[in-house]
C-alpha cells in the first residue's frame, strides 16, 4: 500500500513537474512569440489606420477630381485595399489575442500544478524538503541555475534528484525558446528592415518570402504592395491624363470666356441699336397713318370740288337756256314791235285822210254859207282830231323805232351773253375734269399712302418682334458668359485639386515599369491663370 | 391733378406711361410697356417700398431729383454712332457752315447737338467744324437727359467698334488710342475736346435758363421716342433757340407735321433741314 502510494505519489510528482516544466518552457515562448505579434499587431493597425487615411483622402480627392468610370474603379480597389488593411489588423489582433490566451491557460496550469505538488510534497517534511522548497521558490522566481544539492535517498530525495533533472531540461527548453525567439526577433528585423521604406512611400520594395513565420507576413506584405503600387500607378496616370485634359479645357475655356465677353456686349448694342430701329419704324408707321388721313383729306376735298363744279356747270347751263328763252322773247318783242309800227303808219295814213277830208268837208261848209257854218266847226274839230292823231302817229312810230333799235342791242348783248356763258360752261367743264381727275390721283394716293401705311405698321409689328427677341438673346448671351466664368472658375479650383492629388501621388515611388506607363508632368494647373 | 387721381386709385401702366410722357415727353410703344413697367418693379423692389408711394413720390418729384433722374436713365436709349446719317454732314460741310460764315463773318458759331447721347454726334459736329475751318472760332454743345450718357460723352472715350465710323481721316487727327491690348480705347484728342460741351438737359421742357441762341442745331434720332405733341413743343424750343438765319438738321423723315411759324423748310434731297426765318420774312408775314 505504501510503495503503491510512493509510486502514485512518484508518478504524479514526475507528471506534475513534467507539466510545470513544459507549461513553463510554453508560457515563456508563447509570451516571445507574443510579444512579436503584438509589435506586429500594433504595427498593422499602424499601417491599417494610416492606409485608411490615405486612401479616404485619395478617395475624396478622386471623387471631386475625376468623375468618371476609372475614378470607381480606382475608388473601388482603395475600398478593397482598405478593407483588406483593416482585415490584416484585424487577424493580427486575433493571433495576438489567441497568444495571450495560451498564455494565460499556460501560466494557470502551472499555478494550479505548482499548488498541488506543494499540497502533496507538504507531509513527508525532512531537510531536503528546506532545500526543494528553496529550489522550487528559485525556480519560481526564475532561476534555473539552482539545484538541489546532495539530495537524501528518501523520497523527497528523489524527488529532488527528479526536480534536478527537469530543472535541467527546462534550462534546455528555455534556451532552445531564447534561440527561437532570437532567431524570429532576427528575422522580424529583417522584415522591417525590408518594408521599412514603404512608410516613405518607396513602393518599389520587395519583402524576402521565408521558410519561417514571417514568410507569411513578407508574402502578404508584397501582395498588398503589388496591388498598391498598381493603384498608385493607376492613380499617378490618370491625375496626370485628368491634368492634360484640364489644360485644354482651361485655354478652350479661357478662349470661350473672352469670346462670350465681346459676344454679349455686342449682343447689347445690337439690341439697343435694334430697339432704335423699331422707335424709327414705329414713328414712320404713325407718319404714314396721319399721310393716309391727309390723303383721305384731300380726296374728299377734291370730291366736294367735283360736285361743286359739277352744280355750277349746270347752274350755267340753266343761265344760258335762260339767257336764250330771254333772247326769244326780245325777238319776238321786236317783231310785235315792227307790227305795232306799221299799224301807226297806217293810222297816220288814216290820220292824213281825214284831214284833206276836214280840208274838203270845211270848203264844203264854206261854200253852204250860214247853213254850213256849223258843219264848218264841226270840220274843224275833225281837223284838229286828226293834226293830233297824225303828231300822236310820229311820236309812236318814233317810239317804235327806239324799241326796236334797243331791241337789236340788247338781242346782241343777249347773243354775246350766251357766248360767255357756253364759253364759262366750257371752262368750268374742264375744271371739273381736272378736279375729277384729282380726286382719281388723290384716290390713288390714299391708296398707296394706306398701302405703305400697313406696311410700316408690318414692319413695325416685325421689328417688334426682333427687338423683343434681341433683347431675349442679349440676356441669355449674358447669362452665358457669366456661366463661362463660373466654368472657368470651377476649371481653375478642379486644377487645385488635381495638383494636390498629384502632389500626393508623387509622393510614392514605383519601379520604373510602373513609371513609364505615365504621361510627361504637366504643368500644375494652379499656376495658370484663369481669366474671370 | 389728374395725375393725382390717378396715384390714389391704383399706379397702373397708363398712368406711368403718362406721368413719364408728360415730364419729358416719351411715348412707349405698346409692346415697349411690359419692359418698362418691369423696370420700374425693379426700382420699386431696390427701395423696398410700395409702387403706389412710388408713384406719387415721382409725381411731386422735380426734375433735377435724383429718383426722377434713377428712372429716366433706366427708360431713354443711348444709341448713337460718329457721323450716323452721312448726308446731314455732308450739308453742314458744304452748305451750311460755308453759309454761316459769309453771313457771321469771323463772329463765333455756337452748334447744338440736342440729345446727343455718348457725344459721338457732338463730336463729329466738332471734326467736320474743325476740318473745314481750324482757325475759326466755334463751339460744340451737347446737351442730354440722361446724366449717365453726358458723364460718357465727357469723358470722351470710346471702344474700338465706335470709333471705326469715324472717317479714316479725322480719325488720324482727332483720335488718340489708349487702353492696353484686350480693352482697346480710344480718346478724342484734348484740341477738339476743349470745343465741345456737354450739360444736362431735358428738351422737352423749355429751360429759360439757358441764354445761348444757336447757329446750327442737329436733333436727329431723338424726336422718333417722342409723342407728337412733344415733337412739335421740341422743335418750337428748338426753332427758339436758333438765330436767325440758323439752321435746324433733323433726322431722316422726323419732325412735326405741322410746319413751325419760326421756320422754312430748306429742300434737301435725303436731308430734313429747316433754316430760322429772318426778323424781316416774319414781320411780312405779319
Amino acid at each position: 500500500m505504501q510503495s503503491a502510494v510512493n509510486f502514485k505519489t512518484r508518478v504524479m510528482l514526475t507528471a506534475g513537474l513534467a507539466a510545470v516544466a513544459l507549461s513553463l518552457g510554453a508560457a515563456v515562448s508563447v509570451y516571445t512569440v507574443r510579444a512579436v505579434a503584438s509589435e506586429a499587431r500594433a504595427r498593422a493597425a499602424e499601417d491599417a489606420q494610416a492606409a485608411r487615411a490615405a486612401t479616404t483622402s485619395i478617395r475624396a480627392t478622386l471623387r471631386t477630381a475625376v468623375p468618371d468610370a476609372a475614378a470607381r474603379q480606382i475608388d473601388g480597389d482603395l475600398a478593397r485595399l482598405t478593407a483588406r488593411t483593416a482585415d490584416d489588423a484585424a487577424m493580427g489582433n486575433a493571433v495576438s489575442g489567441a497568444y495571450r490566451g495560451i498564455a494565460l491557460a499556460l501560466l494557470g496550469s502551472v499555478l494550479v500544478v505548482g499548488g498541488l505538488l506543494g499540497f502533496l510534497v507538504y507531509g513527508p517534511v525532512s531537510t531536503d524538503a528546506a532545500a526543494l522548497a528553496a529550489v522550487c521558490d528559485a525556480v519560481a522566481a526564475g532561476d534555473l541555475r539552482r539545484r538541489v544539492g546532495a539530495p537524501s535517498d528518501t523520497q523527497l530525495g528523489g524527488v529532488a534528484r527528479s526536480l534536478n533533472a527537469m530543472i535541467d531540461n527546462i534550462g534546455t527548453l528555455v534556451l532552445q525558446s531564447q534561440d527561437e525567439r532570437d532567431r524570429m526577433q532576427a528575422a522580424m528585423k529583417k522584415l522591417l528592415e525590408e518594408v521599412s521604406g514603404v512608410a516613405e512611400g518607396d513602393l518599389t520594395v520587395e519583402a524576402e518570402v521565408t521558410p519561417d513565420v514571417t514568410g507569411a507576413v513578407a508574402n502578404s506584405f508584397n501582395l498588398m504592395i503589388g496591388e498598391l503600387r498598381r493603384i498608385i500607378g493607376q492613380v499617378q496616370s490618370t491625375s496626370r491624363q485628368v491634368g492634360t485634359a484640364l489644360n485644354d479645357l482651361r485655354s478652350a475655356t479661357e478662349k470661350l470666356a473672352a469670346g462670350s465677353d465681346d459676344q454679349a456686349a455686342q449682343a447689347v448694342e445690337a439690341s439697343v441699336a435694334i430697339e432704335e430701329m423699331a422707335a424709327s419704324i414705329h414713328y414712320v408707321s404713325e407718319n404714314a397713318s396721319s399721310s393716309a388721313t391727309v390723303a383721305e383729306q384731300a380726296r374728299t376735298n377734291a370730291e366736294h370740288g367735283t360736285r361743286a363744279v359739277t352744280r355750277t356747270i349746270e347752274g350755267m347751263k340753266a343761265i344760258r337756256d335762260q339767257v336764250q328763252e330771254t333772247s326769244m322773247r326780245i325777238k319776238r318783242l321786236g317783231e310785235s314791235s315792227q307790227e305795232i309800227g306799221e299799224i301807226v303808219e297806217l293810222i297816220g295814213d288814216i290820220a292824213d285822210r281825214t284831214s284833206i277830208l276836214a280840208l274838203n268837208a270845211s270848203i264844203q261848209a264854206a261854200m253852204a254859207g250860214e247853213a254850213g257854218r256849223g258843219f264848218a266847226v264841226v270840220a274843224e274839230e275833225v281837223e284838229r282830231l286828226a293834226d293830233r292823231a297824225t303828231e300822236a302817229t310820229k311820236r309812236a312810230g318814233m317810239l317804235v323805232k327806239t324799241t326796236q333799235s334797243e331791241t337789236a342791242e340788247v338781242m346782241a348783248a343777249m347773243e354775246d351773253t350766251t357766248r360767255e356763258v357756253v364759253n364759262r360752261s366750257n371752262i368750268a367743264n374742264e375744271a371739273g375734269v381736272a378736279l375729277s381727275e384729282i380726286q382719281g390721283v388723290s384716290d390713288r394716293l390714299a391708296e398707296l399712302i394706306q398701302a405703305i401705311s400697313d406696311a410700316a405698321q408690318q414692319q413695325a409689328k416685325g421689328s417688334e418682334q426682333v427687338a423683343h427677341s434681341m433683347a431675349e438673346m442679349s440676356s441669355v448671351t449674358k447669362n452665358t458668359a457669366a456661366s463661362t466664368k463660373q466654368t472657368a472658375a470651377s476649371i481653375h479650383s478642379l486644377g487645385l485639386l488635381v495638383d494636390s492629388l498629384n502632389a500626393a501621388a508623387a509622393r510614392f515611388k514605383l519601379p520604373a515599369t510602373e513609371t513609364e506607363k505615365a504621361l510627361p508632368r504637366p504643368t500644375p494647373i494652379s499656376r495658370l491663370a484663369v481669366a474671370s | 391733378m389728374a395725375l393725382q387721381m390717378h396715384g390714389r386709385e391704383a399706379a397702373s401702366r397708363e398712368s406711368w406711361c403718362e406721368l413719364i410722357r408728360r415730364r419729358c415727353g416719351l411715348a412707349f410703344r405698346t409692346a415697349q410697356v411690359p419692359a418698362v413697367l418691369d423696370c420700374v418693379r425693379q426700382l420699386v423692389e431696390a427701395r423696398g417700398t410700395a409702387e403706389r408711394a412710388y408713384y406719387e413720390q415721382l409725381v411731386a418729384a422735380a426734375d433735377n431729383d435724383p429718383e426722377w433722374l434713377s428712372l429716366v436713365e433706366h427708360l431713354v436709349n443711348h444709341e448713337t454712332s460718329f457721323f450716323r446719317h452721312p448726308p446731314s454732314f455732308d450739308v453742314l460741310r458744304h452748305r451750311v457752315l460755308p453759309d454761316l460764315r459769309s453771313s457771321r463773318g469771323r463772329n463765333r458759331l455756337h452748334l447744338l447737338s440736342a440729345g446727343c447721347s455718348t457725344g459721338q454726334e457732338a463730336y463729329s459736329m466738332a471734326m467736320v467744324a474743325m476740318d473745314d475751318d481750324a482757325g475759326a472760332d466755334f463751339a460744340v454743345w451737347g446737351c442730354d437727359i440722361s446724366r449717365e450718357a453726358i458723364e460718357a460723352a465727357r469723358r470722351g472715350r470710346f471702344g474700338r467698334r465706335a470709333i471705326a465710323g469715324v472717317p479714316a481721316a479725322y480719325r488720324q487727327r482727332f483720335v488718340v488710342a489708349c487702353g492696353n491690348d484686350t480693352t482697346a480705347e480710344y480718346e478724342i484728342c484734348d484740341e477738339l475736346r476743349r470745343r465741345v460741351r456737354f450739360s444736362a438737359m431735358n428738351l422737352y421742357v423749355a429751360d429759360a435758363g439757358v441764354a445761348l441762341s444757336y447757329d446750327v442745331i442737329f436733333c436727329q434720332n431723338v424726336l422718333i421716342y417722342m409723342s407728337a405733341a412733344a415733337v412739335s413743343q421740341i422743335v418750337m424750343h428748338l426753332a427758339a433757340r436758333l438765330v436767325p438765319g440758323g439752321y435746324l438738321i433733323l433726322g431722316p423723315g422726323e419732325g412735326p407735321t405741322e410746319r413751325p411759324a419760326l421756320l422754312e423748310p430748306v429742300t434737301m434731297s435725303g436731308v430734313r433741314m429747316f433754316r430760322r426765318k429772318s426778323h424781316a420774312q416774319l414781320e411780312g408775314r405779319q
